[in-house]
């Protein structure tokens, strides 16, 4: 009874220090305080985006810079040898370095991109006229005089979903790297990933502090399923371009840069309205995972979206369901049944594409597949599409990119599909987000100029609004690595767009009229979309 | 009337809808009911033996193109029945007569090895959207439809017939032949089958032959369902199908079939039925929205608990079956005073020389990798208090560390609470709720218990965890499950030295409650527990209550685990640190390594974090080798190695139930010992 009672004493004494003590302030896992570490607070370090650089250079993101400005670096003359070869197109735009004053989002007074229609610049102009200036730097981890090194981290072995996650993504940013070596590199450097990291699913905290920990590395990125290292990198200050499946890991952290950025999981989407009315129909059934909160989340947008712009448009929630089994094990025939006893002609899901081939399988097998179209919010698999047949003909799939099916008159775009294939890769969306995410990454050196380092690149970036060369919805990250409230557009996309494919005979087609179609991101008013081109 | 015959058409339709899940079900509780009454084992592997015949019948008829008949006469005719015998030859022939629960680790330790030793020789992973074709031509695309109601594809169909089939051959076989009257007779008693003339041996690998032949066969038939393959879903249809094995007692393969299929009419009703209920009374919707993915394992759990039949049929036949040996005892209690005194020098030697090369030269990551050895070293003291001394197999430790990552997290977010403050908190929750499922459980004991907690966790998973008070919700998905680092007056752990010294003095504060628990009344009770419940009981000592004490503080230590851990990584990280599956290894680590002590658990703890970046990658080699350069070929290993290692090692807990460690100190400890007597002898 001694040793009973001398351990509830420990206990309670323990208890009782625990008691008086508080939390620690400082790392990102402290009490919320998002607009600490919002980056529009984040003072810039460097001047990055230097005086230098005229006004101008916003208007023209597309000069060929590599034609015209020579390398000062001594081995200049070998590259050269590849002055025909495409040169770097960063696509970030200097907009607004004073947005922190600003509540207004830019672009919100107009509801869609006027790239298109702006005056064509006749001399184009190299927004980066350093870009070849090469400044002897000393203590910036990852570069040398030759080469700056950057680390790349995913999830290879262990890949429970099956699809091609880090050899893709590395094959994106490495046809990205070959492309900008090719045309003589940045600063008279060499662009190079020094370290490959498989996080073997489990283990991408321990792999981003191994990057940390031998800080040979000048950025990271990542393709991961369990981000567990993305806070260790930003509370490094080790910038990070990631492949941004896993929005509430990159939010409030100023050194993450998606892909693109989940702006406001729960807040409705016209693009989801406006694609049920493409399919003309009217008794939407919805579905998704009950463990997953992205996923209950997501159909509950979904619905939300109909109950919100449905009763004019003449549609309406038939079904809900926001429970079911991860993976489907019961299957889903008694779901199907009851949307088809419910009238459902269209079926959104948030799950993933090995599930959509389920739900389809079982509409066939109760002989209502060519009366309910599907949306596909993952299925953007040719491969997959392909050995379907056509199991999914006359489904819509909608994506974050501009779909491959439209033309994109983009430098970017062209030098990707040139250079992805030439590094063997599949012309495919992991490909691509590496592709976007080494992009970003330049566009971030160039922003923070010859004297570059970590910090410098971070609040550069931190300054722009970046759309991939129209590859993707404009981010302004100024303000866009913050959390999104519902129906609160001040860190959402200036515009609300979608980039939707359809499946035909195995295949996507492409059906928008321009890659994009967008909505003022200033209002939830419902409206026809403008089809945009942000390419111009 | 029109109502009433719509009723009826959907119910029929839904049993129809159910019978292909249910005939899924019904293949796994044949196996695992065939496993078990040829060899006596509770062969939760049974999943991870029909995975690789599905990954080997993929890759042969997928990807290599294969014909259909040649990839499953590979997959499930010859791989199949050559695990079997090599699993019956290496590890099941020599636990006859071992206590169902060392069987039951020695099957979790394979159903976490064998798939990724099957990957990594095989270099085999889930391919998305390459679903598998089943055995059948067209299997997936050619339908009938028997009652006009509902279409059953060809796939479906042959793996329901197969079903019926196995169960009325393998009925017959076990009634009606010589060879299944003697896989059941050396179950029973090997040396009482041999006196009768039969070889037992031979015996034997037939019968694991055929039930891995069998959960070859299942793999494959069952396999079109997933479109892609991953060995934890098969783990999960074993979990489930569980509850069907259970409906037959494990023995009786037509209730086995029956309970598959009536787990599948069941779910598929239910789910046919709620929704359009809830619909009309909404009171019934909380219960849809949070009960429907869970079905099957609420399922299992009633089963187990409510079921007063489960769990006490053999202790009803077998009055000994219940008397297990007593543990040997520790080699620190029988080693000569010189040596404990050495030990003891040489330990505090090693932790000065590690500790301060820890703290002196460590980087960011290795700052990182020892602390998160500590902390697992605090949650797997929990396991050394409920199975080390208890003697029960809990596989919800997972939960329970859950519970105080969840606690720091809401306290933390909601109230702003002092995380430390907190972290107490969530291990009193975990300790009540640890106390709570203790209840209806306690009954249960061996395999059942283990099976009812595995249950538990993954109810929590698929329910508790969705509830905004426990995952957090939008805000979650929002911001993460983000947490804070503690702050105790001037001292900020935001710092990892800092935080390293925390989870040190805490790692020794559980270490001292271990310690005192099993010296002290609780203790020696739960030994006596483990001799003979009878016997402790006819001296008047209350299992009930012993058994509730050591679930309540195995939970606690693993709340307050969990709580170290989430504040460590700054965040809960569910999914990646608790989930039912992940949970397994923390069992088939400790248990391999020594479950009764404290040092088992902190080398489980320092195995769990440095097994990987030091011997797998190929860090200690490099510095032996003081370079990079020479290094081997082949290094860095995957990962996944530790899973295969630790858990063929755990299927030595059977010989081994103190753990390789503690059992090699034995043999140093009594070799030193007669040294030492031999050298004093002479002297003398």
């Amino acid at each position: 009874m001694f040793r009973i009672r001398r351990t509830i004493a420990v206990l309670f004494a323990t208890v009782m220090l625990a008691a008086a003590c508080g939390n620690s302030p400082s790392g990102d896992g402290a009490a919320p305080a998002p607009d600490t570490a919002a980056p529009t607070t984040a003072a810039p370090a460097t001047p990055a985006a230097d005086a230098s650089q005229p006004d101008t250079v916003a208007e023209a993101p597309a000069s060929d810079a590599a034609e015209t400005d020579e390398p000062t670096e001594p081995d200049a003359a070998e590259t050269d040898t590849t002055a025909e070869a495409p040169a770097p197109e960063p696509s970030g735009t200097d907009e607004a370095p004073e947005a922190e004053t600003e509540a207004e989002p830019t672009g919100t007074d107009e509801p869609t991109p006027t790239t298109t229609s702006e005056p064509v610049v006749a001399e184009p102009v190299d927004p980066y006229p350093h870009r070849h200036d090469f400044v002897l730097l000393e203590g910036v981890p990852g570069v040398t005089d030759d080469e700056i090194r950057v680390a790349v981290i995913g999830t290879e072995t262990n890949n429970i979903l099956g699809t091609c996650i880090l050899p893709c993504f590395h094959t994106g940013i490495q046809a990205y790297f070959d492309y900008v070596n090719d045309a003589g590199g940045v600063y008279g450097r060499r662009l190079v990933i020094g370290e490959l990291l498989d996080d073997e699913l489990g283990f991408n905290q321990q792999r981003s502090l191994e990057v940390i920990d031998g800080n040979k590395s000048l950025a990271a990125f990542q393709a991961t399923l369990l981000p567990l290292g993305w806070g260790p990198l930003n509370d490094a200050g080790v910038p990070t371009f990631t492949w941004n499946i896993h929005g509430s890991e990159a939010v409030n952290r100023d050194a993450i840069f998606g892909n693109h950025v989940i702006g406001c999981p729960t807040c409705t989407l016209r693009s989801f309205v406006w694609i049920v009315s493409q399919a003309d129909a009217t008794h939407v059934g919805l579905l998704g995972y009950g463990v997953s909160d992205t996923s209950k989340v997501c159909t509950r947008a979904f619905a939300d979206s109909i109950d919100l712009y449905g009763p004019d448009l003449g549609m309406e929630v038939a079904y809900f369901n926001d429970n079911m089994a991860f993976g489907l094990p019961n299957g889903i025939g008694p779901e199907v049944t009851q949307m088809i006893d419910a009238g459902v002609d269209f079926i959104a899901t948030c799950m993933d594409l090995n599930a959509m081939l389920t739900l389809a399988q079982e509409l066939e097998r109760q002989g209502v597949r060519d009366q309910i179209t599907l949306l596909h919010p993952n299925s953007y698999d040719k491969e997959f599409v392909a050995a379907a047949g056509d199991l999914f003909d006359g489904d819509y799939a909608l994506l974050v990119f501009a779909a491959f099916e439209y033309e994109v008159d983009s430098p970017l775009r062209h030098a990707y599909d040139q250079w992805v294939p030439a590094n063997g890769g599949p012309v495919a969306e992991q490909t691509l987000v590496g592709w976007i995410n080494a992009d970003l990454f330049v566009t971030g050196l160039l922003e923070a100029g010859p004297e570059f380092n970590r910090r410098s690149i971070i609040n550069s970036l931190n300054q722009i609004t970046y759309d991939a060369g129209g590859l993707i919805n404009p981010v302004d990250w100024s303000r866009q690595h913050t959390a999104v409230e519902p129906f609160v557009y001040d860190h959402a996309y200036a515009l609300h767009c979608t980039s939707s494919v359809r499946m035909e005979g195995g295949t996507f087609i492409g059906f928008q009229p321009e890659p994009w179609m967008c909505w003022p991101g200033d209002t939830e008013e419902w409206s026809e979309p403008t089809p945009t081109d942000f390419a111009g | 009337m029109t109502g009433s015959a719509d009723f009826f058409e959907d119910l029929f339709r839904g049993l129809l809808q159910g019978t292909p899940p249910g005939a899924v079900y019904a293949l796994i509780a044949l196996g695992f009911v065939l496993t078990y009454k040829t060899s006596g084992v509770f062969n939760l592997a049974f999943g991870a033996q029909a995975y690789i015949s599905a990954a080997m019948y993929f890759k042969a008829h997928t990807l290599w193109g294969w014909p259909k008949w040649a990839a499953l006469v590979v997959s499930a005719f010859v791989l199949a029945p050559l695990i079997g015998l090599v699993l019956e030859r290496l590890i099941f022939r020599h636990l006859r007569t071992a206590s169902a629960v060392s069987k039951l680790v020695v099957a979790i330790g394979l159903s976490v090895a064998l798939p990724e030793l099957f990957n990594q020789a095989a270099r085999f992973t889930a391919v998305a959207g390459r679903q598998i074709t089943g055995i059948m031509p067209d299997g997936s695309s050619v339908f009938y439809d028997p009652f006009g109601v509902y279409r059953f594809n060809r796939d479906e169909l042959a793996m329901m017939a197969v079903a019926l089939v196995a169960t009325l051959l393998l009925a017959a076989l076990f009634r009606f032949t010589m060879i299944g009257l003697a896989m059941r007779a050396v179950v029973e008693s090997p040396r009482m089958t041999e006196m009768s003339g039969i070889n037992a041996d031979r015996v034997s690998a037939f019968a694991w032959a055929l039930s891995s032949t069998f959960a070859g066969l299942a793999g494959v038939l069952i396999a079109p369902r997933f479109n892609s393959l991953v060995s934890t879903d098969f783990f999960t249809l074993v979990v489930i199908a569980v509850a069907a094995a259970a409906v037959g007692k494990l023995v009786s393969l037509p209730r086995a079939l029956l309970g598959g299929l009536g787990l599948g009419w069941f779910i598929a009703v239910f789910n046919t039925f709620l929704p359009r209920w809830s619909g009309d009374h909404t009171w019934l919707r909380p219960f849809q929205e949070n009960l429907t993915p869970s079905l099957p394992f609420v399922v299992l759990f009633a089963i187990l608990v409510l079921w007063r039949a489960i769990g006490r049929e053999r202790e009803a036949s077998d009055p000994l079956s219940g008397v297990d040996p007593p543990p040997p005892a520790l080699a620190a209690l029988e080693r000569h005073p010189k040596l404990t005194l050495f030990t003891r020098l040489f330990g505090v030697g090693f932790v000065a020389v590690v500790g301060s090369v820890v703290w002196f030269r460590a980087g960011v990551l290795w700052m990182h990798l020892v602390t998160t050895a500590v902390i697992m070293a605090v949650i797997y003291l929990s396991v050394t208090v409920i199975t080390g001394m208890a003697g029960q197999i809990s596989l919800c430790q997972g939960t329970f560390a859950a519970i105080g990552g969840f606690t720091i997290f809401q306290m933390a977010d909601r109230f702003n609470m002092s995380v430390l403050a907190a972290a107490l908190l969530g291990a009193g929750v975990a300790a009540a709720v640890g106390a709570v499922l203790s209840l209806p459980v306690l009954r249960l004991g061996g395999v059942w218990l283990a099976i009812a907690t595995l249950a538990f966790a993954f109810f929590f998973d698929a329910v508790m965890v969705k509830f905004s008070w426990v995952g957090g919700g939008t805000t979650a998905l929002l911001t993460g499950t983000r947490v804070p680092r503690p702050l105790i007056g001037p001292i900020d752990f935001a710092s990892d030295r800092a935080f390293l010294v925390l989870a040190v003095v805490v790692l020794v504060i559980v270490s001292i409650i271990v310690i005192q628990l099993r010296e002290g009344t609780v203790g020696r009770t739960l030994t006596a527990l483990r001799g003979s419940e009878v016997a402790a009981a006819s001296i008047g000592i209350s299992a009930a209550r012993a058994r509730i004490i050591a679930f309540a503080v195995s939970a606690a230590i693993a709340g307050l685990g969990g709580a170290l851990l989430s504040m460590h990584q700054q965040n809960v990280n569910y999914s990646t640190n608790f989930g039912p599956v992940n949970a397994l290894f923390w069992l088939v680590i400790v248990v391999a390594l020594g479950a009764r002590t404290v040092e088992g658990a902190i080398q489980a703890g320092a195995a769990f974090a440095l097994f990987e970046p030091l011997i797998l990658k190929g860090d200690l080699l490099v510095w032996i080798l003081r370079g990079e350069d020479h290094l081997p070929g082949l290094f860095p290993l995957s990962g996944s190695w530790r899973l295969v290692l630790f858990g063929m090692m755990a299927i030595q807990f059977a010989r081994h139930p103190e753990g390789l460690v503690e059992h090699g100190k034995r043999r140093s400890a009594a070799r030193i010992n007669r040294w030492l007597e031999a050298r004093e002898g002479a002297a003398s």
